[in-house]
């Protein structure tokens, strides 16, 4: 490839350091490149700087070369002097440190080129991830932060500002899709003061980071966001409820808020005008009930964090009995966007039903997995094939996941949906957080549904009987079920369940705990019978239903298999055939995994299994045969 | 292993606020591990609120531990993505690799064996369980 010359000057060296990438040593690189510039005597020509996440952690650490866009993947320490000697003071860029496309395994050089990329529109919530420095306000200022805040204080009244919010369209980024606006409104017409206004980063689906991204990558956005709407509604206090398991957005939030404050964008008469804010960070403790509004507030107060009865809803009656607002990460760092660029710039990208665009974090059984945004409204089809590069390994698409433990299961039928609040909810589903988990063919729909209930089970806080008893006794069913002892009644009993549950249960925990089941029946209906009446998992994945076999005519006897099985059950001589017991084999699998893939001589079958007796008959005569 | 003195200057910064609690029992295990029957006394004596109530908000949340914990702490990722990749094959191997069930601690104290739902790292432990033979070194 032929690059275009570029004059040291301008450039920069970016390198991620998000989460992902610190874990594969980025800190290092950094450190690598310093020195490396440093022995060249280039550290006044070339900048260095460390970014929040790019977003696809998969191909970490990120390095990226500006302003030409070079894009390098899982860069090591060691490549860091190739990339200074052979890129910058040569213009040759280290061709195989490229990013390669999985599906033609050309290299592409080029950030914008990146399929991944390409097809996105990072342009509201992740439009600074990765390109600023997370810890260096006057990064976010360069590119344009606090414009919106400065408008909002000095041009806007607060009414004006939540009617230019209303107008956008904006829904909580969160899941339950309510307008931001109209919720601003509520709190501002309340009577009660102090007001509060609360930032809730409290991601707790399993399957979804798009918070924690952007929490690291780019606080001051949500800063500028929660500035905003404080002023909207006319707080004097807020909170930042962030995961404990969040280590670095807590860092980088508390360096933030010190940078705000020596700014004057927190704290008293911000910016020069008469509106003052506080701000504090609470660090949540490990509850996923604690993302529902009324369990957040609890914990704010240093309680049990369990959901109340709504109404009176928290624009009323809040944190502390005072009005609040909380809303999402996304939800925040889509405000001041929509000051900057208008209501009907936001509204613009849109579906019929909703405006703006959604972030999706996007993972399972597919070749790019990492943070997606995509105007509201995007089909499957164009998320999992042209942004996600399909599925791996030659599979089938079989499903996807959306919205976390309350979502539901898709079908591969659906793939061509325009997704947004709307579809979702009526495919089932919901738009959640934004998860969003591939599922291939290998992946069996009723291990699925008893996956998510076991979570909401430990999860459910126990106040009220549906959630706790009901999430139980689902579950029970479901273990039945993929233990090949459940009845045709069972599935009457889901769905009888799974109704009550989503109608008498108090908070979203409860009242989405039964989506993934009342999905996978709906779509996957075939799958259950098939476990019921044949006793057959036709992923072979329940593994009551399966046994594990080994194929005579591939099987070179080397051994590994019995050398790992934990169990002893596999019998053979090196260089000969080996046969596992059936009776003894406990299904842990190690011997499939362990069989080299070259030969693949382990197999699994499901369905009725032969007697034991006649296997192990069969199994001597081989054994002698051979 | 820690005095009520200790407990008291860690608690010091948060004396007169209000909704500290959880806060305070965090400060509490970072510094000594867990939260001992012995540090909720001295926290119900600084904060006058009673013990029932701290223990009912400390064993609502999942991070704070009642008891010491194994030196080295493993966690394998359960969360869907790790699910549907093969995450349990991996628990099961550490288990019988360490000889305990998760959520238990090795009888020599040195490690202690837990599962989680969402590291936020899913991309890497997933990467690791489709390289087949990760599972060797289990």
């Amino acid at each position: 490839m032929t690059s275009k010359i570029q004059n040291n000057e301008e450039r920069t060296i970016l390198i991620c350091q998000g989460t992902g990438c610190i874990s594969s040593n980025s800190p290092k690189i950094y450190e690598a490149l310093v020195s490396g510039l440093n022995k060249h005597n280039l550290t006044d020509a070339i900048g260095v700087k460390f970014t929040g996440c790019h977003g696809f952690c998969q191909r970490g650490p990120i390095v990226i070369v500006e302003p030409e866009g070079i894009f390098y993947s899982e860069v090591r320490a060691k490549d860091a002097i190739e990339i200074i000697e052979s890129h910058i003071m040569r213009n040759k860029p280290v061709e195989r440190l490229f990013y390669h496309d999985p599906q033609t395994n050309l290299p592409v050089p080029y950030y914008k080129d990146i399929d991944f990329y390409k097809h996105q529109q990072r342009i509201v919530v992740l439009r600074n991830c990765g390109h600023i420095d997370p810890e260096d306000i006057d990064d976010y200022l360069k590119a344009g932060g606090y414009k919106a805040l400065r408008k909002v204080l000095f041009e806007m009244k607060p009414e004006e500002v939540i009617e230019e919010v209303k107008n956008s369209g904006l829904m909580g980024r969160g899941g339950a899709g309510f307008l931001t606006g109209v919720k601003w409104g509520f709190c501002r017409a309340a009577k009660d003061q102090p007001k509060y206004i609360i930032c809730n980063g409290d991601e707790g689906d399993p399957g979804a980071f798009m918070d924690r991204s952007t929490l690291e990558a780019d606080p001051h956005s949500v800063f500028e966001g929660m500035i905003i709407a404080g002023y909207a509604i006319g707080a004097s206090e807020g909170y930042i409820y962030v995961r404990a398991e969040y280590p670095l957005a807590v860092k980088r939030f508390r360096i933030a808020i010190r940078q705000a404050e020596e700014r004057g964008f927190l704290g008293s008469n911000i910016i020069g005008s008469s509106y003052s804010l506080k701000i504090d960070i609470k660090e949540g403790a490990g509850a996923f009930v604690c993302g529902e509004e009324t369990a957040l507030i609890t914990s704010i107060e240093g309680k049990r964090g369990q959901p109340r009865p709504r109404p009176p809803f928290p624009a009323q009656v809040g944190v502390w009995g005072k009005p609040t607002v909380i809303n999402n990460v996304k939800t925040l760092a889509s405000v001041p966007v929509i000051i900057t660029h208008g209501a009907k710039w936001f509204a613009s990208i849109c579906t019929e039903n909703s405006t703006g665009t959604s972030v999706f974090a996007l993972t399972g059984n597919i070749s790019n997995r990492g943070l997606v945004e995509v105007p509201m409204g995007t089909s499957l089809r164009k998320i999992i094939y042209e942004i996600g590069g399909g599925i791996p390994n030659g599979r089938k698409f079989k499903a996807v996941q959306t919205g976390g433990p309350s979502g539901g299961c898709l079908p591969a039928s659906l793939v061509d949906l325009p997704i947004d609040f709307k579809t979702l909810a009526a495919a089932g589903s919901i738009m959640g957080s934004g998860g969003l988990i591939v599922m291939d063919e290998d992946t069996c729909m009723v291990d699925t549904a008893h996956y998510f209930l076991s979570f909401t089970k430990e999860e459910s806080c126990g106040k009220c009987t549906p959630c706790r008893i009901g999430t139980r006794k689902i579950l029970e069913i479901l273990t039945r079920i993929k233990s090949g002892e459940g009845t045709e009644k069972d599935l009457e009993r889901l769905e009888d369940l799974a109704a009550t549950i989503k109608g008498a249960s108090l908070c979203g925990l409860g009242q989405g705990a039964p989506n993934p089941v009342l999905t996978t029946l709906r779509y996957f209906r075939d799958e259950y019978e098939e476990h019921i009446r044949n006793k057959k998992c036709p992923a072979l994945v329940c593994k009551a239903l399966i046994t594990f076999k080994i194929d005579p005519d591939k099987c070179i006897g080397c051994g590994l298999c019995k050398e790992n099985c934990p169990s002893e059950t596999i019998r053979g001589e090196i260089k000969g055939l080996h046969v596992i017991d059936p009776d003894k084999c406990m299904r842990c699998g190690i011997c499939y995994q362990i069989c080299p893939a070259k030969k693949n001589a382990v197999y699994k079958i499901s369905g009725i299994q032969q007697s034991s007796l006649s296997v192990a008959v069969d199994a001597q005569t081989i054994l002698q045969e051979k | 292993m820690e005095d009520s003195n200790e407990i008291g200057q860690l608690i010091a910064p948060y004396r007169g606020k209000r909704g500290v609690l959880i806060q305070i029992l965090q400060e509490i295990q970072n510094n000594f591990g867990y939260v001992s029957s012995d540090a909720i006394s001295a926290i119900s004596e600084e904060t006058e609120i009673a013990e029932s109530e701290i223990y009912g908000v400390a064993s609502f949340y999942s991070q704070f531990k009642f008891k010491k914990i194994g030196l080295h702490q493993i966690k394998v990722c359960l969360g869907t993505s790790c699910h549907v990749s093969g995450g349990e094959s991996i628990m099961e191997s550490v288990e019988r690799h360490l000889g305990i069930r998760y959520g238990s601690t090795t009888d020599d104290d040195k490690f202690w064996f837990r599962t989680c739902s969402l590291h936020g790292l899913l991309w890497s432990f997933t990467c690791d369980c489709n390289r087949r033979n990760r599972l060797r070194q289990g």
